[in-house]
């Protein structure tokens, strides 16, 4: 399986909407404190010498900690970089003309990006500054900001089936569910006693939505019940990163943590841990799951390294 | 043009166009309504609420972070608004309630009477007087409680003092008269006592004398022990003073031997360290100096150039955790929890997991105002700043989770690789045919479709070769972003939604018997059999199974 060695500390990866074999990661130098950052695209070949190819690299002045890739155009991505700048790049344009937009409007680091799956035209950026702002391609300056939290929001993510609903994961220990129509959240509770750092939903189910935490839990929601979680899911060693549900599979979802591992968990089954990957020898901030190709996920972690690999399968093995 | 697979909906379409304008918007909002709480307020938490937020520390602090501690304990929006309803002063409308209190007489509290505006509207006045009436209420039902109870308790204080009360001053009374007959008896004795007390007094000088003499001869024997015990002491010390000098003298030997150990290692391991390794060396030889010969099994030595000075660090404390080899940015030794600094927040989170040495490192360099050496100036501003976005090469594709069900957005697409399954032949004709109808329609498809390749598809993975069958129609590009649209004007977006819709029914209207027998077929995970029909109600037909 292939492995992919990043200059600098891996922050996100994911994979391309358009194509099977090309992905984005996100990489923040000196572990996102301070420093440059770089964002990579990444090509899997089947030629096993040379696994991967970079189509594309570009440097940022600050870490980049997250990348989202455009839902309309194949070649477009959206960077969430550490100063507080969302930068659009094209791979399809020569790097002398990349970045296309550098749009400046969060005041604090910009956490994480997500380009909306249904109406294919808007995407999201969550920042440190409390706030999560929409945007459009077309647009210079943001459409709408939504800013009821208290602390950092971590991660902000459309709602797969309904195209204006989202929902937002904060450092202040609640999950906000917004609708952009409505001038405020629609619904707001605390899935954790500790600081929420992801959020997920279920790309089969509309209501359920799975958050994680600091406090080393994984929990499902039914937003329509939402005191009670479905699941509960422990294992990990320390506070859980990033949680994504399988794109093909209903009840599967991924997670990585700063216990260096990657999870695969089934919810709705009693022992939930279906298998876990310990191939990073860092914290794994990252993972994702192929939306074209079942099974297929990638990690990255602060060990600098991507791994792409089947499920099933030891990212490991050569 | 989102396609529709239950027949149910299929039949609403099929009806008057306000009908299903007024239905799918129903349907909208009954959809956006499971994103909203529907549980009914619970009364308990809204009073715990306000109790909260009346209390005198939680009123000086910031309204953002008093909501955010409601929201932490459970409670939810309409809860929290309607606890800072009901508590005054941190709303403005709380404050001309207050003004309307002024007028009226008796139970006020003082709080509310300095907010004083004399304009406010008649509908305010109206909904004030009905709030400040309720509270007259309250205060006028609590006044006569507490004027009850203070009733009651002065009757009972009452009864108890004629029960408890006056029976002891009796008693004291009879107390007083029976010492005074005493007190006249016992003048009668006074004298003779001085007699008895003078000798009572000798007796008991002569005892504590007797005393006095045994406490003097106990502590004359007490130091002749301790004296012998002192000596005894000396003596030891001596003899232990003499083993210390015999084992410095050893000591002194060894590390004689040991100097001469690292100056020969040291040339191999200064080369193959970078200076972090050296710093980490450093702290081990310092502990692991106590266990000599431990230091052997490790792969390497130290530095040359500290040659004495590791036995002087004396303030370090390392967990040493194993003797494995040090591999330079491998492993790292997780010992350090010093430094937890929060000047990012991201930072707060890992607190409990042991970080990499080398981020701590970084993180001390930055408390300490140095700038990591690795970081360059980079100019990460577009170089055209209205550059636009090249053209896109492939069209959106459909979600694994798509497939199948309704969908309410503008670009319907067909997924064309479902978990590696076959795709008839017969779907490919329908694409062949259908593709012209639709390029008819957009030129811009028809570049898309020449451009289609298998373009990164590889044959040699293990998915099975995509073969792109049909391309989706791209909006037309006059119609707005839908998410601008969306945030400014819902219902029409609706409604828009619903034009679009219906340009779909009106393609494929003559075939509800068709489209009936495709929604079954949807049901299932993308399958293409019966769909093989016509090609005119193929691309029809497609979207109904997408």
């Amino acid at each position: 399986m292939p492995v992919f060695k990043t200059p600098f500390n891996g922050y996100s990866v994911k994979f391309s909407p358009f194509y099977e074999d090309r992905l984005a990661v996100a990489t923040a130098q000196n572990f996102g404190i301070l420093g440059n950052g770089r964002l990579h695209v990444l090509s899997l070949s089947p030629n096993p010498s040379q696994p991967f190819t970079e189509i594309a690299a570009y440097d940022t002045a600050d870490g980049v900690y997250d990348v989202a890739w455009s839902e309309s155009h194949d070649s477009l991505l959206v960077a969430a970089v550490a100063d507080g700048s969302v930068k659009l790049y094209d791979t399809a344009l020569p790097p002398t003309s990349n970045p296309i937009r550098s749009l400046r409007e969060h005041t604090r680091e910009v956490h994480s990006a997500d380009y909306n799956p249904l109406r294919r035209d808007s995407f999201l950026t969550s920042s440190w500054d409390d706030t999560v702002k929409l945007w459009t391609l077309d647009r210079p300056s943001s459409l709408r900001t939504f800013k009821e939290h208290s602390y950092c929001v971590y991660s902000a993510v459309w709602n797969p089936r309904h195209a204006d609903v989202f929902a937002s994961a904060s450092g202040d220990c609640t999950l906000r569910v917004w609708d952009v129509r409505e001038p405020s959240s629609t619904m707001v509770f605390p899935p954790h006693e500790l600081e929420v750092l992801t959020c997920d939903w279920n790309k089969y189910d509309d209501c359920i939505i799975a958050t994680a935490s600091v406090d080393k839990s994984i929990k499902v929601w039914d937003v329509r019940s939402f005191r009670v979680p479905i699941a509960v899911m422990n294992g990990h060693g320390y506070a859980v990163r990033k949680v994504r549900f399988s794109p093909h599979v209903r009840n599967l979802m991924v997670s990585c943590s700063y216990d260096m591992t990657v999870c695969v968990w089934d919810f709705m089954v009693e022992d939930a841990l279906v298998s876990r990957y310990d191939h990073h020898t860092e914290f794994a901030v990252g993972v994702d799951m192929s939306v074209l190709v079942e099974g297929l996920m990638a990690s990255t972690g602060w060990d600098e390294l991507v791994y792409v690999w089947q499920h099933g399968t030891d990212p490991r093995a050569p | 043009m989102p396609p529709q697979n239950t027949g149910a909906e299929f039949g609403k379409l099929t009806n008057v166009d306000q009908q299903d304008a007024g239905e799918d918007a129903s349907k909208q909002s009954s959809k956006a309504s499971v994103f909203v709480n529907t549980e009914p307020m619970r009364e308990e938490q809204v009073q715990n609420a306000v109790k909260f937020l009346s209390h005198p520390k939680v009123r000086g602090s910031p309204v953002i972070y008093r909501r955010n501690f409601l929201e932490k304990k459970g409670l939810t929006k309409e809860e929290i608004d309607e606890a800072f309803r009901r508590v005054p002063d941190s709303q403005p409308s709380e404050q001309t309630a207050g003004a309307n209190q002024a007028n009226t007489p008796d139970i006020q509290r003082p709080a509310q009477s300095q907010a004083l505006q004399p304009g406010v509207s008649g509908s305010a006045g109206v909904t004030t007087l009905s709030r400040t009436s309720s509270r007259y209420s309250f205060h006028w039902s609590h006044a006569l409680v507490a004027v009850g109870f203070l009733v009651v308790s002065g009757a009972g204080t009452a009864i108890l003092i004629k029960k408890s009360i006056l029976p002891r001053l009796k008693s004291w009374i009879r107390k007083i008269v029976l010492e005074e007959e005493y007190n006249q008896l016992e003048s009668t004795d006074s004298k003779p006592t001085v007699v008895e007390e003078a000798s009572k007094a000798a007796k008991a000088a002569a005892a504590a004398a007797v005393e006095l003499a045994k406490a003097n001869q106990e502590i004359l024997t007490c130091r002749n022990e301790e004296k012998r015990y002192f000596l005894d002491a000396v003596s030891l010390l001596n003899q232990q003073m003499q083993e210390m000098k015999l084992m410095t003298n050893e000591i002194r030997r060894l590390e004689g031997n040991l100097e001469i150990l690292y100056s020969s290692l040291g040339q191999r391991i200064s080369n193959s360290m970078n200076s972090e390794g050296i710093c980490i060396f450093l702290f081990r030889i310092h502990v692991v100096g106590k266990f000599i010969f431990s230091l052997l099994e490790n792969d390497g030595g130290f530095a040359s150039s500290s040659g004495a000075s590791y036995s002087r660090r004396e303030d370090y404390q390392v967990n040493q955790t194993s003797s494995k080899p040090f591999i330079v940015n491998g492993k790292r030794d997780y010992g350090l929890h010093s430094v937890t600094s929060s000047s990012q927040p991201a930072s707060v989170e890992p607190s409990s997991a042991p970080h990499p040495k080398s981020y701590m490192e970084i993180m001390a360099m930055i408390q300490r105002g140095e700038k990591p050496s690795n970081i360059r100036d980079i100019d990460d501003s577009p170089p055209n700043p209205n550059q636009q976005p090249s053209n896109p090469r492939l069209a959106p594709r459909a979600k694994p989770w798509e497939v199948g069900q309704v969908q309410h957005n503008s670009t319907p697409v067909f997924q064309s690789q479902v978990n590696g399954k076959d795709l008839n032949s017969s779907v490919l004709d329908n694409s062949d045919n259908a593709v012209p109808r639709w390029q008819a329609k957009n030129a811009r498809i028809r570049e898309i479709d020449n451009g289609v390749e298998n373009n990164g598809y590889n044959a040699a993975s293990s998915q099975q070769p995509i073969k792109r069958t049909w391309v989706p129609p791209q909006p037309p590009p006059v119609v707005m972003s839908e998410a601008a649209e969306a945030i400014r004007r819902p219902k029409p977006l609706v409604q828009k939604e619903q034009i679009l819709d219906d340009q779909s029914v009106h393609h494929s209207s003559d075939i509800s018997d068709k489209v009936m027998e495709s929604s079954e077929l949807s049901k299932s995970e993308g399958q293409m059999e019966g769909s093989s029909t016509n090609a005119v109600l193929g691309s029809a037909e497609i979207l109904e199974e997408s």
